[in-house]
Parts: structure tokens; sequence; C-alpha cells
């Protein structure tokens, strides 16, 4: 590709260096899907925990996300959604964020970024603490 | 804001180029003029949603907290709190994505140890 395509307007190398970031990051994440479709967290030993669920006893809001995953990748989103709610939100965020970043770094085009107003960030921040406070309550947790 | 010429950051209301002095073109007289003057200041807020979910969450959440800020300050057109704020919100996402690598190095190895001792057991 030439540098007429560079939507950064950054320089050459470092659109280079962006690309390859970009597809570290794609390959990264597409061998752990691998790993987590063909591995079930609950059976499996080898799988990151959560630090503090690990020390503290409490669930925080990303906990049973990767359970959640797996369960949705096998179809069962009832389960997945008993899992972890929150990831539902979160899937479609970093589905479009990696697709914008792919079209403009290999396909160069551009694409308007959403400026998101700080009231909206700041509710996001409110809903995972209330999340994260709700879902230790007895008979709300994910077991 | 940045230079045009030689690229080096400089106050939103400074008037010429701290580095090379040449002079800066004026944002707000542009901005009465209705011409929006486009900003590319990162928030990082993906990084920050991602290292809170997946490395760290309480290094996590004052990084969202400074990609809000950054949004912010760009609202006001306060170009400069917003690029301090983009720093910060950097150093925070580092901070959790390194806390996170750590705490996986030491999970294997926790494992790894549970594992040998069950085995001898």
């Amino acid at each position: 590709m030439d540098s007429a395509v560079n939507p950064s307007g950054c320089s050459d190398t470092r659109l280079w260096l962006h690309r390859i970031q970009c597809a570290a990051f794609g390959l990264g994440i597409s061998a752990f899907t691998f790993y987590l479709y063909t591995h079930d967290p609950v059976t499996t030993p080898l799988m990151p925990i959560c630090a503090f669920h690990y020390l503290t006893g409490w669930y925080c809001p990303g906990c049973g996300g990767l359970r959640a995953v797996y369960h949705l990748m096998h179809g069962d989103w009832q389960t997945a959604l008993r899992y972890n709610p929150f990831i539902f939100m979160l899937l479609p965020f970093i589905g479009w964020w990696y697709s914008r970043m792919v079209l403009e770094l290999f396909f160069g085009w551009r694409i308007k970024k959403i400026f998101l107003k700080p009231v909206f960030i700041y509710g996001f921040v409110g809903l995972f603490c209330l999340f994260w406070m709700i879902r230790n309550f007895p008979g709300l947790s994910l077991e | 804001m940045y230079c045009t010429n030689c690229g080096a950051a400089n106050d939103a209301n400074d008037e010429t180029c701290r580095q090379c002095g040449r002079e800066l073109p004026d944002v707000s007289a542009l901005e009465k003029s209705g011409i929006t003057v486009a900003v590319d200041i990162p928030n990082y807020l993906f990084q920050a949603v991602l290292v809170s979910f997946c490395c760290c969450i309480p290094f996590g959440i004052p990084a969202i907290v400074y990609a809000a800020q950054v949004n912010g300050a760009i609202e006001r057109g306060d170009l400069a709190a917003a690029e301090r704020n983009s720093k910060r919100d950097e150093c925070w996402c580092w901070i959790a994505f390194g806390t996170g690598i750590i705490v996986s190095i030491f999970q294997v190895f926790l494992q790894t140890w549970v594992e040998l001792t069950s085995l001898s057991d």
C-alpha cells in the first residue's frame, strides 16, 4: 500500500508499527478464543483466574466472563447470560473497535470516531460498580 | 496543540510554537468563525475497558475515569488538560496491563506448584 491511503496521517513507519500491533492483537485473541472453544474453563486447570476472587472470595464484574464466552461459542446463550451478562454489552464494543482499526489500517478507510460524552463513560463506570456489588449478594451470584 | 511545522506539543493558548517559534493557528478564533478543528487526542477508552476486564479491575477503573476526563476536556475546548489526562490514562492502562501479566505469571507458578505437591502426596 502506498502512503496516499495512510488514514492516520502519521509516518509510514508508525503505520506499519500499528499494523503489526493490530495483527498481533488479532492473532493473540484468535489463538486464545480457539483454546477457549476447545477447553471448558470449569474443568481445565490452566485457565486465567481472577486475582480479586482468589484473594477475597468475592466476585468481580469480569468473573465468569470466560465461562460465558465458552457457552456463547457453543450456542448456549442462556447459560452464558447467567455466568456474566456484562460481556454481552462489551462484545459488540470490542467488535466495532477492532473492525474499525482493521479497516483503517489495512484498507485505508476513514471512519469517523464516535465521540462519547463523559456522562456515558461515567454511567458505564457506575453500572460496572453497581454490578460488582449486586452480584455479591447471596442468591444473585453465579454459582 | 501540536505545531503544524515541527510537531512539538504546545499549550492551547500559546500563540507561537515553543520549539520552532512559528505562529500557531488560533483555535478559538477558528471555532468562533464556525470551523471545527479536528482534535485527535486519544482517550484509550477501549484499552482501559479491555484491561479492566482482562487484567486488573482496581487499576482499570482510574483508566476509564481518565478516558472520560479526556473527552470532558475536549468538550470544554481545554486541549492542554485533554493532553494531560490522555497521558495519565495511557499510564494507568499500562499499570493495569503489567499487573495482569505479573498476576498471570504468578498464577502459572502457583498452579504448577499445586499440581506437583498433589502428585507427591
